[in-house]
């Protein structure tokens, strides 16, 4: 295993051990407004690692918080743009013909339309959607580059001699479709959602930030750095620590993505 | 006649990523003269493609490494020392490469005639309109006639036959005196590979070259080859001229693969077969490389390994040159 | 002694799409044109030709991997053309076929044993704990150690990977194998095992072969009677000893004239054939050879007329107007 990858993958698996354990590491309930006569906007010092907000919450514990909801909604919402994707683009690849030109049409008019306007539409008009909401609508919207991706590797793999001698030997189609076409084609599908993870916690961030996606109290570092927006100058902390927190966990994504996709690739072996 | 390549205990070797070590080419000597055309034959994992690679220095250096201990001489001077600017001149000037896939040696996105016209400002130094010509008198010689036409046209609309002879001008380009070609006709059809097998043989006679041909192919030998050098276990283990190697081979493992070959005028239900897998080039035996496989092996076989001995025109790595009572019917 | 016609191949044509604008009237390309061969049972029948002769588009139609436009195809009497999916699971028990890159006809995410057990528990023909001692003992009668059954492709040697593709052939126990050029990538050593191993099964099973080769050396080794393609069309068929002795045809003439013969004192025709072969038959009224045939009595009803595949002498058939004439005049090159 590359170190790269290694790392990657040690780098994620934190990420997440840490969103997982939220409740037990935040020293104080996010939502707790601890003393709004005297302990608003203090400073990093060692009761609060972070300082507090405008409204005296420990800022540690509220990332902490938005760690965790960060990360799942946009795991989440993956899972579900993965599933759709890969389903739509085996369909497309293997039966080809009007169904495959039906579906990558429609998903070529999809793509046509910038993701993030069609967020912000829906999610602005579905005010009562919360959470649950988001994530179906991040799914939902994010499936579309991954279903082409998928027909492409189908395409290319129905061609292929071991799936033909599948067919020679008498494998009923979805067998060979689900043994031997799907396996080839996880390579790309898993970096997509590796890469996929990053970029919509970035996108969720920009929502929540918007005030439209995760919305108070709730925290989420989106609409944390949208509270410290207004006291960037006074103290900084608020707003940067969010946003440092977001470069991170996009980039710590990013490199294992592309570890992934150098582990994968089967020039490599 | 002193040869005009002269390659001397030429050893690339390899560092794995496991930590071992792989020596592919160990310790190869030939010559090649001009207006002579001598095949290298091997099989894969015999060395001959590193080998190719070796003599113009094409190998990656990490992972691969030529030994300092190596020459090759090109009319008196070891290319192997020569600074890069040199050697690059040498690459493609003195001596041309064909390589084996014309499909994936060419730039699919330049025309042919851009891609000859690059080499020939090259090496021979011509401008724009001085290299367009002579890049359209290549093509003619290559038997692709209508250059005008040719020129301005991608590889992707030649057939494969016609791609490899724009790879034969290209490496004729820069006027060579030495053609390495390596399996230039494995990847085309039958009746097509005697064209270019043709080609190459009139080329060479015309312009004088030295021709270096690598195959796995011994009925291709057969056609085309003056001299024969077969490889095995990143060593020359036999080397003779034509003539002589097909109707009385000398090593054992000539004689083993001139019986697997099926041939076209002959019948047979069984081949004789070599028994045994070829050694990886990371643990070559001890010994004679070939001793293992070998019918007639004896302790001095497993003990020492021979060097070429001769008998004639003929060398072979055997111990049976000696001792040829140990031969066993 | 009339053997059992096996299989059956008549008219046989496929047509592939050239790509073009998409409401303009697509032309195609005639990939097999109208092709017609019987195979005896226990025979083995080899297909020989250069690229763009529609031989592997044969072998793939026969087995109904690619569906034929026209003609039919009959294996012991049944209309394989006509079949069912269910009927058609049933006769790929009968009919296999062993691909010529083994590399790429394997699955590279499945181990060795995985990719054939798969096969023997689809036909039913050996369940559970039954299907990994059968795999086994299939991988040794190809030369394989037990030990290679949890290897992955990309482990194994050209070698090993196509005697696995020979296994996962066998093991539906067929009657037939299409074998669609099984050893153009191997070395010559391993190629001779693999040659040698597809005769003893052939023997040991009672299989009958469609060898498809380039290699004219390779069938001649193997088969008894041999067919050669050219642009789609079949231009000779005969026993191997009085076709390679006794060409009929011009272009199996030039081929074997090209075959390369480790022997450089092999007296052979001087003839060098200029050109390329087609991409595939463009439909041609005349002969499709003729812009690159090398025969002296070639004349204007070469261009205008298609040869029809004709007995030129008992056992011998080729589609040439001249065949009878081949011979002699060639040979004086």
């Amino acid at each position: 295993m590359s170190r790269r990858l290694r790392a990657g993958l040690l780098a994620v698996g934190v990420l997440y051990l840490i969103a997982l354990l939220a409740p037990v590491l935040a020293p104080y309930d996010p939502a707790a407004q601890l003393n709004l006569a005297g302990g608003r906007l203090l400073p990093p010092s060692l009761a609060h690692p972070l300082g507090t907000d405008a409204l005296s919450r420990d800022l540690l514990s509220r990332l902490l918080f938005g760690a965790r909801l960060s990360l799942a909604i946009a795991g989440l919402a993956v899972v579900v743009a993965v599933t759709l994707g890969t389903a739509v683009g085996l369909a497309a690849g293997l039966a080809g013909g009007v169904l495959d030109g039906i579906l990558m049409r429609s998903v070529d008019a999809a793509l046509a339309i910038p993701r993030v306007f069609l967020l912000v539409a829906i999610l602005a008009l579905w005010e009562q959607g919360g959470i649950g909401a988001l994530v179906l609508v991040l799914g939902l919207t994010g499936w579309f580059g991954t279903s082409r991706l998928v027909r492409a590797e189908v395409l290319s793999l129905r061609r292929r001699d071991f799936v033909l001698a599948a067919r020679a030997l008498g494998l009923p189609g979805w067998r060979v479709a689900l043994r031997h076409v799907l396996p080839n084609a996880v390579a790309p599908i898993v970096v997509t959602a590796t890469l996929g993870v990053g970029h919509t916690i970035l996108i969720e961030a920009a929502l929540s930030f918007l005030g439209i996606g995760v919305r108070p109290p709730l925290p989420s570092w989106g609409n944390m750095i949208a509270d410290g927006q207004a006291y960037l100058a006074t103290s900084p902390w608020q707003a940067m620590a969010p946003g440092l927190a977001v470069v991170a966990t996009v980039m710590i994504f990013g490199v294992l993505g592309e570890a992934l996709r150098d582990t994968m690739d089967p020039r490599s072996r | 006649m002193k040869p005009l390549l002269a390659v001397r205990d030429l050893t690339t070797v390899f560092s794995l990523p496991g930590g071992g070590v792989a020596r592919p080419v160990d310790g190869v000597s030939l010559d090649l003269f001009p207006g002579e055309t001598l095949a290298l034959v091997g099989e894969s994992g015999s060395g001959k493609t590193t080998l190719a690679l070796s003599l113009l220095r094409l190998i990656p250096e990490p992972p691969g490494h030529i030994d300092p201990a190596s020459r090759v001489e090109l009319d008196g001077t070891d290319i192997l020392r020569l600074e890069p600017l040199a050697l690059r001149r040498v690459r493609g000037g003195a001596i041309g490469m064909v390589f084996q896939e014309p499909g994936s040696s060419l730039n699919p996105v330049m025309t042919v005639g851009a891609q000859i016209v690059e080499t020939a400002r090259l090496h021979a130094g011509l401008d724009r309109r001085a290299a367009r010509r002579r890049a359209g008198a290549l093509l003619a010689d290559v038997g692709l006639p209508d250059t005008e036409r040719r020129l301005d046209q991608y590889p992707h609309e030649l057939s494969g036959g016609m791609q490899q002879r724009v790879m034969i001008a290209m490496a004729l380009a820069g006027g060579p005196r030495v053609l390495i070609a390596d399996e230039p006709t494995t990847a085309l059809d039958v009746t097509i590979q005697l064209q270019i097998l043709d080609l190459l043989a009139d080329l060479k006679q015309r312009l004088g070259l030295a021709v270096l041909l690598i195959t796995h192919d011994l009925g291709v030998a057969a056609r085309v080859a003056d001299r024969v050098a077969v490889m095995y276990g990143g060593r020359i283990v036999e080397s003779a001229p034509a003539a002589r190697l097909f109707e009385r081979p000398q090593h054992p493992y000539t004689e083993a693969l001139l019986r697997a070959v099926p041939r076209v005028d002959r019948t047979g239900e069984r081949l004789p077969v070599v028994r045994g897998q070829p050694p990886p080039a990371t643990d070559w035996p001890a010994g004679c490389r070939f001793h293992p496989r070998c019918p007639h092996a004896w302790e001095r076989c497993r003990d020492a390994e021979p060097g070429l001995i001769a008998f004639g025109e003929q060398v072979s790595r055997c111990w049976l040159m000696d001792e040829p009572g140990r031969r066993t019917p | 002694m009339t053997a059992e016609r096996l299989l059956e191949i008549d008219g046989l044509t496929k047509r592939f799409p050239l790509p073009g604008p998409p409401l303009a009237a697509r032309r195609s390309v005639l990939a097999v044109d109208g092709v017609t061969l019987t195979i005896a049972r226990g025979e083995t029948l080899g297909l020989v030709g250069e690229s763009g002769s529609g031989k592997t588009t044969l072998g793939r139609c026969v087995l109904r991997l690619t569906d034929p436009d026209e003609g039919r195809v009959r294996f012991a009497g049944v209309e394989v053309l006509a079949l069912r999916p269910e009927g058609l699971r049933r006769m790929r028990r009968r009919m296999q076929i062993v691909f010529q890159e083994a590399t790429l006809s394997l699955n590279p995410r499945l181990t060795v044993g995985a990719a054939i057990r798969e096969a023997v528990e689809l036909h039913r023909l050996a369940r559970g704990s039954q299907a990994r001692p059968r795999v086994v003992e299939l991988l040794a009668e190809v030369g394989l150690d037990g030990s290679q059954y949890d290897r992955y492709p990309h482990q194994l040697s050209g070698g090993q990977r196509q005697r696995v593709g020979i296994a996962r052939a066998l093991s539906v126990e067929p009657e037939f194998i299409v074998l669609d050029e099984p050893i153009s990538n191997l070395d010559v050593s391993v190629a001779a095992q693999v040659l040698n191993l597809l005769a003893d099964l052939q023997a040991r099973h009672r299989l009958t072969y469609l060898l498809i080769a380039h290699d004219l050396a390779v069938v001649r080794h193997l088969a008894a009677r041999v067919a050669v393609m050219y642009a789609g069309r079949l231009v000779e068929l005969g026993t191997a000893a009085t076709l390679y002795q006794q060409p009929r045809h011009p272009y199996t003439a030039s081929l074997l004239a090209a075959a390369p013969v480790p022997d450089p004192s092999a007296a052979r025709p001087r003839m060098v054939l200029s050109g390329e072969p087609p991409k595939a038959s463009s439909a041609t009224p005349g002969c499709a050879f003729h812009p690159r045939c090398p025969h002296p009595r070639k004349d204007e009803r070469c261009v205008t007329e298609r040869p029809p595949l004709r007995e030129v002498q008992p056992g011998q058939w080729a589609a040439c107007h001249y065949a009878e004439t081949t011979g002699e005049d060639l040979r004086k090159g």
